[in-house]
């Protein structure tokens, strides 16, 4: 191509040779896009890219993680309300019946009778207590080899009330997704079945004194139970949203590790048409050049 | 008389073109042939002066003496330089790609997923501190990382072996092409001396050159004589009918290439052996711990990337505790080939995966959330490990460009020397015609004085 050197038929030939050779190599390239349907195969394609790609990568990992973890303790925090829940609801009857008790006019019998139903009570309070997720009671704590929250007699197996179990669900912000019993239930001595049982006894002896106190101490282990319930409510919610959030986030992740890895279809098809056609040109042009010389001409 | 000498020697020239022209086309495909040209002169009258007569014709016709190669001596240095640049560059480039495919990166086989995929299971077992079925997921995954960074060291000592087989080749080569070229010199001396043509020994001694100066960075100096003296560095290679040979051992984990029995180090700083060498001893050298780090092998930013996770993860370990509450030990450690193995204790045991950060509440997981957090921390090993693919990517694509550009530089230069000592089958058909046309006339002539002397004679009867 550069006027000032002399061309021979050798050096026309490898030129072209050259020219199909990179034609070739640009249709290969296009080809191997198009059926891997990835534009970086090697870190060199695109070194940026590369890097992105594998940023990518590691934050979808790791938001899918934030979203089972999340899910993980919303399944904790479902079982507590849940169990909560229902030992609210036991708890009234008890708070009814006591008051039923103090209005006096019972008679032995009827005592006796109401102050069953309250051990009756106790007995599945202490059994609500003891809910499980996946085989480790919720109310326990991480106290080592705990099989029940609240044994038969009502005393905890935790440890102390700073027992605390964290889920990672975003960076930075572990939720705490148990409860421990005393939060909940109050701390022995002034925990809830220690009151029942005491409560148990007063009905059953007819102390109306006794039982007035009781109703206060009730309505307060009760309020602290609400407030636990709520609080697991807000947490649950808390999960609820970083989950929806790493789901949006690993939305955003995938687009944006399709747009740095994966082909534009109609730009590679296209492109790869382009080249073909090119190196059509090129081999027949080849096909040309080749041809003639004086040869053909001196007869 | 003298008319017929003259005819007679125009035949014996235009002859020699003839042949010449054909000898051209008959090598038109000829790797490294180049085209020769009949050199004619005319002939002068005879310029010695006899007793009483002088010389009042013209010439005495032509005479063919010699025959010339004709190429450029500036455009083959230049082959011979941009072709060793070029082979040095490519056999980089090809080095730093095949790296690349050891590192599978970025992909689900690299290491960076092996290492999420352990961060992960280590999170399902903060989930679940207390349940075999998450520990034993787990000694799985850390199996799984510390095989892909096994192999990935694996691999890349492997393409160290093969670039040193690669080396031994082409040392084997130089010396080779460095023994054929001096026979083929003192050939050309002898032809030169006797007076023969050395055109065509010339011709495959060049290709032999050009040949060595894609293995090696050669410098050529033509002498007088017609033979070609080959430097390396500051050293002859070759020196007329006398070759020099190459030797190389391995010193430590670098390459020693000596002249022959001396203890004299060969300069190579271009060529294919250039590239592979600096392969050899640069980007794929690995340092035997704890020597220093070279931050230019690709196998030592392997291996600190490998003792970062491993530091980060047995720190973090070995600051809690196991499932049956005793002191956690290191979940990773190197054996004896520097390689990243599964302490074998916990690989047996799942039990002492550590999760707990005290031994009295053993279903706590504040450790595994620690360790698991290492994935998206900043100071992860994740990062120093992303920073390594990123450097490899920046310069696998540099190499790649630049082998590319100078690959364009040696096609227009070869084109450039094919286009100068190559044939043009155009040019030799023309060249035929007038030497066809000049042998006819010449005939004619001969012919023409025939005549005149015929017509002289015919006075005389």
């Amino acid at each position: 191509m550069v006027a000032p050197f002399r061309i021979t038929q050798s050096r026309i030939a490898t030129q072209t040779f050259n020219n199909l050779q990179s034609n070739l190599e640009r249709m290969s390239r296009l080809q191997g896009q198009l059926s891997s349907g990835k534009q970086i195969q090697v870190p060199s394609d695109s070194p940026a890219g590369a890097a992105d790609s594998m940023r990518f990568r590691g934050d979808i990992r790791r938001n899918d993680q934030y979203i089972r973890n999340a899910e993980d303790g919303m399944g904790w925090l479902g079982v507590i309300d849940q169990s909560m829940q229902s030992m609210l609801t036991s708890t009234q009857r008890v708070r009814d019946l006591l008051v039923q008790g103090i209005n006096g006019s019972n008679d032995a019998t009827s005592r006796a009778a109401l102050a069953g139903e309250v051990g009756t009570i106790r007995a599945s309070v202490i059994q609500q207590s003891n809910a499980e997720y996946l085989g480790r009671p919720v109310l326990v704590g991480t106290v080592t080899g705990a099989t029940e929250s609240y044994n038969a007699a009502g005393v905890y197996q935790g440890g102390g009330a700073a027992d605390v179990i964290n889920r990672t669900v975003g960076v930075g912000t572990p939720v705490r997704i148990n409860l421990t019993g005393p939060e909940a239930l109050g701390t022995s001595p002034n925990d809830l079945f220690t009151l029942l049982t005491t409560i148990q006894a007063n009905i059953a002896s007819g102390n109306t004194t006794n039982m007035s106190n009781n109703l206060a101490q009730l309505d307060t282990i009760r309020t602290q139970m609400q407030s636990a319930l709520s609080d697991v409510g807000s947490r649950f919610n808390r999960l609820e949203a970083m989950k929806t959030r790493a789901e949006d986030a690993n939305l955003n992740l995938r687009k944006g590790l399709s747009e740095v890895e994966d082909i534009d279809l109609s730009k590679t098809i296209t492109d790869l048409q382009l080249q073909e056609v090119a190196y059509k040109a090129s081999l027949s042009a080849t096909a040309r050049v080749l041809q003639p010389s004086l040869v053909e001409f001196l007869r | 008389m003298y008319g017929l000498r003259i005819g007679f020697s125009g035949l014996l020239s235009q002859r020699q073109g003839l042949d010449t022209t054909g000898h051209n086309i008959a090598n038109a495909n000829t790797e490294g042939y180049t085209r020769q040209r009949t050199v004619i002169q005319s002939q002068g009258a005879p310029t010695v002066p006899a007793l009483w007569s002088k010389w009042t014709g013209p010439g005495a016709g032509s005479r063919a003496i010699d025959v010339e190669r004709l190429r450029s001596g500036f455009l083959e240095a230049r082959g011979q330089a941009e072709t060793g640049r070029y082979n040095q560059l490519k056999a980089t480039a090809g080095g730093l790609n095949r790296v690349e495919l050891a590192f599978a990166e970025p992909g689900e086989n690299g290491i960076q997923n092996a290492m999420n995929e352990f961060f992960s299971a280590y999170d399902d077992v903060a989930n679940r501190p207390t349940e075999p079925a998450a520990r034993i997921a787990l000694q799985q995954r850390a199996e799984a990382v510390a095989q892909s960074f096994r192999s990935t060291k694996g691999q890349m000592e492997e393409l160290r072996v093969g670039v040193g087989e690669q080396i031994n080749a082409r040392i084997g080569e130089v010396n080779a092409y460095a023994t054929q070229i001096a026979n083929l010199n003192d050939a050309i001396q002898k032809a030169t001396i006797s007076n023969l043509s050395p055109n065509d020994l010339q011709d495959e001694r060049d290709v032999l050159v050009y040949k060595l100066s894609a293995l090696i960075d050669v410098k050529t100096v033509y002498e007088a004589d017609g033979s070609a003296s080959v430097y390396v560095g500051s050293s002859s290679i070759v020196q007329g009918p006398q070759a020099q040979q190459l030797s190389y051992s391995i010193v430590g984990d670098q390459y020693d290439i000596e002249w022959g029995t001396t203890n004299v180090d060969v300069e190579i700083s271009g060529g294919e052996l250039g590239g592979l060498r600096e392969m050899f001893d640069v980007q794929l050298r690995a340092t035997v711990p704890p020597g220093p780090y070279d931050t230019r092998s690709w196998q030592d930013q392997l291996r600190v990337a490998a003792e970062d996770f491993v530091t980060q993860v047995n720190t973090l370990a070995t600051s809690g505790f196991d499932l049956n509450g005793v002191a956690g030990v290191n979940l990773f450690q190197f054996n004896g080939t520097n390689d990243m193995i599964v302490n074998p204790a916990v690989a047996a045991d799942p039990d002492l995966i550590v999760a707990a950060d005290n031994n009295t509440n053993l279903a706590n997981n504040e450790v595994a959330r620690a360790i698991a957090n290492l994935s998206s921390s900043s100071t992860g090993p994740a990062i120093s490990y992303r920073a390594i693919i990123s450097k490899l990517g920046i310069d696998a694509q540099t190499a790649n460009q630049r082998a590319s550009v100078q690959e364009n530089i040696k096609n227009q230069i070869d084109s450039a020397r094919q286009g100068e000592a190559g044939i043009n089958i155009d040019e030799e058909m023309t060249n035929m015609l007038s030497y066809q046309r000049a042998y006819d006339a010449s005939a004619k002539f001969i012919n023409a004085v025939d005549e005149a002397l015929q017509t002289l004679m015919s006075l005389v009867r």
